[in-house]
């Protein structure tokens, strides 16, 4: 406390007093002099929850500005009015060690369900910038129904607009899928941003 | 009947022969059960065939046999269907009595038939018993016309002078058998047995020829004892020969393996029938190895089957000590397969492991394909985590490979449960429901069919062919699912399809189904397409399987069913028995003695629609399309045929 005290009078000289009543304020209660209680809750007391850097804050924030910017993967099914959204992009790439192998990006959403894979010759997701890579794609819409999925010779073709850290954006043109049991067709098209996993 | 010089050449020849058949086993056909034939839909008349090994010459004794029933049997239900439409008018009493000696011959084959273990002598049987109510009708209707006592009287006088002649032939004949002249004797005694039943069936009593017939019964019965007896020594020892030939030195075999697997263990490579193998090639060794055991297991608990119903000997020891010493051997196969991992993985260091892992993975996957894949998923687990633990890149390519494969199989999963759900009725017809229909005896209706409860084995209990005719209604063109697991078999160019036997009864498919493009597609999915080897036991299976062949259930269109003989079918189990029981524990057979021989297997022909593996769907008038290999591309899609990932179909009007 004496060492506080005498750090506080060093920079009296130098700051204006207001300055020095905020960081009196923020010793007093890093210390916990003075005080029964403590004035933040313990770890024991507050929920947890992770703790993030001003740094990772800045991050996030700049990732969710930078995804609603595009439209979004949707869906368009004759008799539908609305288009079905896919929310919560997730976005992986696999790699083996063998020489040669390809490796396997995968695209996932949970809700509606969806599955896109491609094999690609990169083994680093910021190389696939500017690619188009073909993918085989499954939609399931109602967890009872059949799966909605592109036909074995017309793969979706999908261009990787933006690779940005973590964030992997694409772009989907027009494509059909076919549901797997009946004859129907429907559009999946757009832009949109994945997270990597 | 065989003469007596036949005899010697026959013991000359059964010896030979039994030597041929020694050398033959294990190179047999490879079709399942296409020597074997018997009662159809289209044929309900049709004898069941007789053992088949090709060189042994109880096979030619069987054969010889069913050719004379065949004749005979023919010939004596001609003369009965004959006699019967003239309602005991104008018939030829003669022409009676020659029909019942026809018959007794018919009867004596379908005994001796019986003996060898031979359904076809059931079948035989069990005809002419008709053939002989029928005969006996015609006999009481000629007798019962009073048109016919004249002639009747004379054929009794013909019986008295008939019997005179044979008190002379009983001397030779017991003669002959005190020599042990014994195909003299039994040739002596049938010739004097037919002599007489052509007259004695008009004697209303029997007391009233007694008499006249004084000494041939005794005679007779010494001869038939004494020729049965022969007989019956002849064929038990060939067959026990046959038996200890087949016999499999279980001890010996476990040991050799063991010694290899410690060898694995020390040096990384064992001896093995002077070839050096390594972990892998010694685990499909062993495989392959453990598969002809359980063949020749089946086909040894087959010849004692037989043996048993033979000469009566109490087998039921020598089966059970079979199995046992099967199911020992079996359990601790699994355990070996286990431990040559284990061994091999304490031994391997960081450089060896990737390969070995790679190794091991693709020998497992055939073995899980073929076989009870639960407990040889359990044995090998824990090995091979040990083995990848080897190397930590190793460790992250399953990792990176399970995350690249897992979904995708799934999602195929998925497709093909949807298609095929779709393509089935909601209460489809299974086989086991239209075997039930057809062939389960209804005693309303005095209907014997194959079965009496839905557990038993299918069986002869009755004459066929009517159970035959009943069961085309129900049977032919019904359109049916088969859960059951099919298997490919046979020539590659021209590929059947085989059901694993279960209750009885198996499924074959009348022609080709293209499986090529669906397993191609699944390979490109699996990136075996792109050279990289399976690193999960899951994705490995999957791509065996679909190379195999494999199916998990087939909708088709019942075309023919047939009947085999059960034993038979044991007995010439071609090498490749896999296509019919799967690797593992023997098959299941209560029956015993009697029970055995008339039991049947039923072989259902189908022409598929639809066929389904775990993971794709193909219909047969159009097959799938395999897909290009995805990779990087600036360029848009060509269009070009198209089908759903899963391997179905497209239909026509999605195709663009």
């Amino acid at each position: 406390m004496n060492l506080c005290m005498e750090r506080t009078l060093k920079l009296f000289s130098l700051c204006s007093r207001r300055a020095l009543a905020c960081w009196l304020i923020v010793v007093i209660v890093l210390s916990g002099c003075g005080e029964d209680e403590p004035i933040v809750p313990s770890a024991e007391q507050r929920p947890a929850r992770k703790v993030e850097s001003p740094r990772v804050k800045k991050k996030k924030t700049t990732a969710k500005k930078k995804m609603r910017k595009v439209a979004g993967l949707s869906v368009t099914r004759p008799g539908v009015e609305d288009p079905v959204k896919f929310r919560s992009t997730a976005v992986r790439l696999d790699t083996l060690s063998v020489e040669g192998a390809p490796s396997v990006l995968t695209i996932t959403s949970s809700s509606p369900k969806l599955f896109l894979r491609a094999k690609v010759m990169q083994k680093e997701m910021a190389a696939l910038k500017g690619a188009t890579i073909q993918a085989k794609l499954f939609v399931e819409f109602d967890r009872n129904g059949p799966p909605w999925q592109s036909l074995d010779g017309t793969p979706a073709a999908l261009e990787v607009t933006d690779v940005d850290g973590k964030l992997v954006t694409f772009k989907m043109p027009p494509t059909t899928i076919h549901n797997s049991v009946a004859d129907q067709k429907a559009t999946i098209q757009g832009e949109f941003q994945a997270t990597v996993k | 009947m065989i003469t007596n010089r036949q005899n010697s050449k026959s013991s000359r020849y059964v010896r030979r022969m039994t030597l041929g058949m020694i050398c033959l086993i294990g190179t047999t056909s490879s079709v399942i059960a296409q020597s074997l034939s018997g009662p159809t839909l289209s044929n309900p008349d049709a004898p069941f065939s007789v053992r088949e090994d090709s060189q042994v010459a109880l096979d030619r004794y069987s054969a010889k046999l069913l050719a004379e029933a065949t004749e005979r049997s023919a010939t004596v239900e001609k003369m009965a269907n004959y006699l019967n439409k003239k309602a005991g008018e104008g018939v030829k009493l003669r022409n009676v009595g020659k029909a019942f000696v026809e018959h007794r011959r018919l009867e004596r084959l379908c005994r001796q038939l019986i003996m060898l273990g031979e359904t076809t002598g059931y079948g035989f049987e069990e005809r002419s018993d008709v053939v002989g109510d029928l005969l006996e009708k015609v006999r009481d209707n000629v007798r019962s016309n009073p048109d016919n006592s004249k002639a009747i009287a004379k054929e009794l006088k013909v019986l008295k002078i008939a019997a005179t002649r044979m008190k002379g032939s009983l001397k030779k004949i017991a003669k002959m058998r005190q020599a042990k002249n014994w195909t003299e004797a039994e040739k002596m005694i049938l010739a004097v047995t037919d002599d007489l039943r052509e007259m004695r069936i008009w004697a209303k009593k029997k007391t009233d020829i007694r008499s006249l017939l004084d000494g041939y019964d005794d005679e007779s019965r010494r001869v038939s004892e004494g020729v049965h007896q022969r007989r019956r020594t002849m064929v038990t020892t060939q067959l026990i020969e046959c038996r200890d030939r087949n016999r499999v030195d279980l001890k010996k075999t476990t040991k050799a393996i063991s010694t290899a697997i410690f060898a694995v263990g020390k040096k990384g490579v064992a001896d093995w029938n002077e070839n050096t193998l390594t972990g892998p090639e010694l685990l499909g060794t062993i495989g392959r190895l453990w598969r002809k055991i359980q063949r020749d297991s089946m086909r040894l608990r087959a010849i004692n089957w037989t043996r048993g119903r033979v000469d009566g000997a109490a087998v039921s020891r020598d089966i059970k000590k079979i199995e046992t010493s099967y199911k020992k051997f079996h359990d601790g196969m699994i355990k070996s397969i286990g431990q040559l991992i284990s061994s091999d993985a304490k031994r391997a260091n960081e450089q060896d492991a990737p390969a070995l892992y790679r190794a091991y993975i693709k020998t497992i996957a055939l073995l899980l394909a073929r076989g009870d894949r639960k407990t040889l998923e359990r044995a090998v687990a824990s090995p091979l985590k040990k083995l990848a633990s080897k190397s930590s890149t190793l460790q992250a390519d399953i990792k990176a490979y399970r995350s690249m494969t897992e979904e995708i199989l799934q999602w195929r999963r998925q497709v093909a449960d949807s298609i095929a759900a779709h393509l089935l009725d909601e209460q489809p017809s299974t086989l086991k429901s239209v075997m039930n229909d057809a062939f389960m005896a209804d005693r309303d209706r005095e209907y014997e069919g194959l079965f009496s409860s839905a557990t038993s084995h299918p069986s002869l209990r009755g004459p066929i062919a009517p159970v035959m005719r009943y069961a085309a209604e129900p049977l032919r063109d019904q359109e049916i699912l088969v859960e059951s697991q099919f298997v490919a078999t046979g020539a590659v160019e021209a590929r059947k399809w085989t059901s694993w036997y279960q209750r009885g009864s198996f499924v074959e498919t009348t022609g080709e189904i293209d499986l090529s493009a669906a397993t191609k597609a699944l390979e490109d999915d699996l990136l075996a397409s792109d050279g990289v080897e399976p690193l999960t036991l899951t994705a490995a299976v999957a791509l065996q399987r679909a190379k195999l062949g494999d199916l998990a259930d087939l909708y088709g269109t019942i075309k023919e069913v047939e009947l085999l003989s059960m034993l038979n079918l044991y007995r010439s189990l071609p090498a490749d028995g896999e296509t019919l029981f799967p690797l593992g524990a023997l098959s299941k057979v209560r029956s015993r003695g009697e029970a055995v021989v008339r039991a049947v297997s039923v072989r259902v022909t189908i022409a598929p629609q639809w066929v389904r593996t775990p993971y794709f769907v193909v219909e047969m008038d159009r097959p799938p399309v395999a897909e290009p290999s995805p990779e990087v591309s600036d360029k848009a899609p060509e269009d070009g045929p198209k089908s759903p990932v899963g391997g179905a179909k497209v239909p026509a009007k999605q195709a663009e």
